[in-house]
């Protein structure tokens, strides 16, 4: 039990020590990547007639002078201050308003999006786990191939011609009606905000403008977790346990949610952690489709300004997410599995 | 094989469920754009607000670093100018001034009698020490449109409560249309300070019809009409502005409703599917644009340092073939780099080489050596992100190439904007296509930005504005002229020298002007008095709710 203990917590101090080095290589790659690719940042913010001491002065004002060296030990020095620097296209705005800003509409999107994908994908795995072979399997493996590989953005504007367009169902994008005052900030998550304030219009009109952005997200994941679902689900049920719990009389679905599920977990919560990591990041195509303004969005349009503190605050800050939440799942993971040690 | 039994549903689950479908249900009610339940703009009813969506971004809203057509829209709408063109009309027009300015004999000093009576929206009183503070912010603050007045004006300074002088470093006869730059607007300045880098992104103190109520980065601009406006109260009690991200988007909330006016930016083929949906009573306003799209020919790169070369592909242009196959009938034909909509531009490459006179172009070819079995090759560069540079460019391509018949071969590349615009000087691209919006409408902003050739080394600009273009064409004779426009103040001699530089431009081809837009509003049945100003710009004030 001791070595067991032991081994425990050597393998959170190793992650845990491994953690800054990757964030580190990451930090570093993004420096070199951007001073790499051409195009001068302040020709492109001040415009081809800016006089050269007006564009010296930016430099100096932004820390972009000196040598590459300089700029990456400075960089560095102030990201252990958690300095992420300021915009320099939009002056006056540093990266964490900028995070500020646009982090909690993107969380918003996301989890929705998961919680869409894991409606969809959680009840089809179980069914066609618990049915193998038959046509609502054959279904259901169709349908994860088929999801995953839909275009987002083609779906997204399918789902909005039909849904916005035709239909009037649903608004075509943006988080709020044109014109309608945000909730009282405590979040920044709309639906979260208004409904904390009691505010039910709002709170009603900003699910209304999430439903379609985040079935969108939803559905495209939804088809990996269902066919995991299955697959692990399946596994699970073919083992012998399962056949004893069937033999001591045990209802099927009392088997299948609390025996087996529980069990099949393991692998698709390691799956649901990466996969919010990702959606933070990645859902780009849907923000831009739905004129949803997250952070993804604002990323891009940071790069093609040659932003470069916004796009190297931006990547170090998603960075972080993804390796905090894969550090979490792996200690999550080691604790609960014995055999994953180093 | 096992089958699951019919699932018997508790109390608890069963109320769950019910409970998840009504919030599914709820959210599938009709859109709330048009109930007006919820609060809208500052708390003013939603019946008389104008909803407007665009697609352009809006980088910052100080007026000391706005640059773009859609921060200049705002400014327009939120602040005011010395002086302005009123919607419609190419005069300009004192706004913030009560007259037009008097010029000493030199033509460098302005004296500018300014409005009494006017309050900024934090209540501060408009004089001449705040005018001068705010153009002083403007060049002091180094921004990015700040070269515009800082090239040029000496000093400003109040000569009284309400008279403004301000002194300039040489005559410049296009200075008063320069002081309707919308970002040259009036700002308190209890609300902003002057000093390099010294800006306020979110938030404009001005004396305009609309107040900014609420600025969200890439969400939306709420404006409130002005209580204390010292002039006609807006048509409408203000405007919201929606930012979209695609026009697919914008087009959409268009079509349902979301929104009364789309502007900014509308494809051709969006807007010629509105013009097609009469039934539906879309309402379209255009005008002609400031922009204007034109080619740079690098003259120190074979085979375009031949003149004959540079002037037959002039001929060879096919304007029309762009004109209707790229912007469908939404773009005009130019023939100067002073656009149609100023009184002095000149036709002149018409003048000079006809309306894409495939014979003469052949013959100027033919002249300068080149034949089908021994043709001219040169490469045509554009921004890879713009997908109408990239039609345009094919079809130059192949109308080129068709013109000449086997003589001159067009090779097409692409490359990204930030990278095309930093090797523009280096000299690497034979041919590339470019735009260019205008800062205030005077010709010289379509000269002094692309003419002057400040050093030359063996008649090749190593200096100046041929350089930055990527041109390098030299001729002290265009300096010169194009000096001379700068100073003189008598119109009619004016007129006659940038007539004289457009033929020269024409003559010698550092540039070929190809198309010059045109700028559309769409707006829904529900909205009157729709118009558009002379900068990419729309008078919101003006609109009104049917």
């Amino acid at each position: 039990m001791a070595a067991s203990s032991n081994s425990l917590r050597t393998f959170i101090l190793t992650r845990l020590l491994l953690a800054p080095l990757q964030l580190w290589v990451v930090v570093t790659l993004i420096f070199a990547l951007l001073r790499i690719v051409p195009g001068d940042p302040i020709a492109v913010i001040l415009g081809p007639r800016a006089t050269p001491a007006v564009m010296e002065q930016m430099r100096q004002t932004l820390g972009m002078d000196g040598s590459i060296l300089q700029q990456y030990w400075r960089y560095l020095f102030d990201l252990l201050r958690l300095d992420l620097g300021s915009s320099i296209s939009t002056a006056g705005k540093s990266v964490w308003d900028i995070i500020y800003t646009f982090f909690p509409s993107t969380v918003e999107l996301a989890v929705s999006g998961l919680l869409v994908s894991l409606a969809i994908g959680f009840p089809l795995g179980i069914l066609a786990a618990t049915r193998p072979q038959s046509s609502l399997d054959r279904a259901t493996r169709s349908f994860s191939i088929l999801t995953y590989a839909l275009p987002m953005f083609w779906l997204g504007m399918m789902l909005q011609l039909i849904f916005s367009v035709q239909l009037r169902w649903f608004p075509v994008g943006s988080r709020l009606p044109v014109g309608v005052a945000p909730p009282k900030f405590f979040t920044g998550a709309y639906s979260v905000d208004a409904l904390l304030s009691g505010n039910w219009d709002v709170f009603w009109a900003s699910l209304h403008h999430l439903a379609l952005p985040a079935f969108t997200l939803g559905l495209v994941m939804s088809g990996v977790f269902a066919r995991m679902i299955r697959v692990n689900l399946r596994e699970v049920l073919d083992a012998t346990y399962i056949t004893a719990a069937r033999s001591r009389g045990f209802g099927e679905w009392r088997i299948v949610l609390i025996h087996a599920l529980r069990n099949a977990l393991v692998p698709i919560l390691t799956v649901i952690g990466l996969a919010l990591a990702s959606l933070l990041g990645g859902a780009l195509l849907t923000e831009v489709t739905f004129s949803w303004p997250g952070l993804a969005s604002r990323l891009v349009q940071a790069i093609g300004q040659r932003d470069y503190p916004v796009v190297q605050g931006l990547v170090v800050f998603f960075a972080a997410i993804v390796v905090v939440v894969s550090l979490g799942l792996d200690i999550l993971n080691a604790y609960i599995d014995p055999r994953i040690r180093y | 094989m096992t089958r699951l039994p019919v699932v018997q549903l508790s109390r608890r689950q069963f109320i769950g469920i019910c409970g998840g479908a009504a919030i599914a249900l709820a959210s599938c009610r009709p859109p709330s754009d048009t109930q007006g339940a919820v609060e809208v703009g500052s708390g003013a009813a939603a019946d008389n607000r104008i909803r407007m969506g665009i697609t352009d971004k809006l980088r910052t809203l100080d007026p000391a670093d706005a640059y773009e057509p859609a921060s200049l829209n705002v400014l327009l709408n939120v602040g005011e100018t010395l002086y302005t063109y009123p919607p419609g009309s190419k005069d300009l027009t004192p706004l913030l001034a009560t007259d037009m300015p008097v010029i000493d004999g030199e033509g460098t000093t302005f004296r500018i009698p300014l409005r009494e009576g006017v309050k900024f929206h934090d209540g501060t009183d408009f004089n001449a020490e705040a005018m001068a503070f705010s153009l002083r912010r403007l060049i002091e603050n180094g921004g990015k449109p700040s070269f515009l007045l800082a090239d040029i004006v000496d000093s400003v300074e109040a000569t009284g409560e309400y008279e403004l002088t301000v002194k300039l470093k040489y005559p410049f006869g296009g200075f008063s249309a320069m002081l309707a730059f919308p970002g040259a607007c009036a700002v308190s300045p209890a609300a902003y300070t002057i000093g390099s880098g010294e800006f306020e992104p979110e938030k404009v103190v001005a004396t305009g019809p609309y107040r900014l109520t609420r600025y969200m980065e890439n969400v939306s601009v709420t404006l409130d009409a002005n209580p204390d406006y010292w002039g006609d109260t807006p048509a409408n009690e203000g405007v919201d502005l929606q930012l979209f991200n695609t026009s697919g988007t914008l087009l959409n909330a268009f079509k349902t409703g979301a929104i009364d006016l789309a502007f900014q930016t509308l494809e051709p083929s969006q807007i010629d599917s509105l013009k097609k949906e009469s039934d539906a009573g879309w309402q379209l306003v255009s005008q002609s644009s400031g922009l204007i799209r034109y080619l740079v020919l690098n003259v120190t790169q074979a085979p375009l340092d031949r003149k004959e070369v540079r002037q037959a592909i002039a001929a060879a242009v096919d304007r029309a073939i762009l004109q209707n196959r790229v912007f469908l009938g939404q773009a005009e034909p130019l023939y100067s780099l002073v656009p149609n909509n100023l009184s002095t531009s000149r036709p002149a490459f018409k003048d000079a080489y006809g309306e894409g006179d495939t014979d003469k172009a052949k013959e100027l070819l033919s002249a300068a050596g080149f034949s089908a079995d021994n043709p001219a090759r040169t490469t045509l560069w554009h921004a890879s992100e713009n997908t109408r540079g990239e039609l345009m460019s094919s079809l130059l391509k192949a109308s080129l190439e068709k013109a000449f018949e086997g003589a001159l071969e067009v090779d097409l590349q692409a490359v990204e904007a930030a990278t095309l615009f930093d090797n523009l000087n280096k000299g690497t691209y034979p041919m590339v296509l470019l735009s260019w919006s205008p800062d205030f409408l005077d010709a010289d902003n379509y000269i002094q930005p692309f003419l002057p050739c400040e050093n030359h080394e063996d008649g090749v600009c190593v200096g100046g504005e041929t350089f930055e273009h990527g041109s390098f064409f030299h001729s002290d004779d265009l300096n010169q002229l194009v000096q001379q426009q700068r100073t003189e103040t008598d119109v009619a001699k004016r007129e006659q020298i940038l007539a004289d530089i457009q033929a020269a431009v024409a003559e010698e081809v550092p540039y070929i002007p190809l198309v010059q837009g045109i700028d559309f509003i769409s707006g829904s049945p529900k909205v009157q008095n729709l118009k558009l100003a002379g900068q990419q710009a729309v008078p919101l004030w003006l609109v009104r709710k049917a």
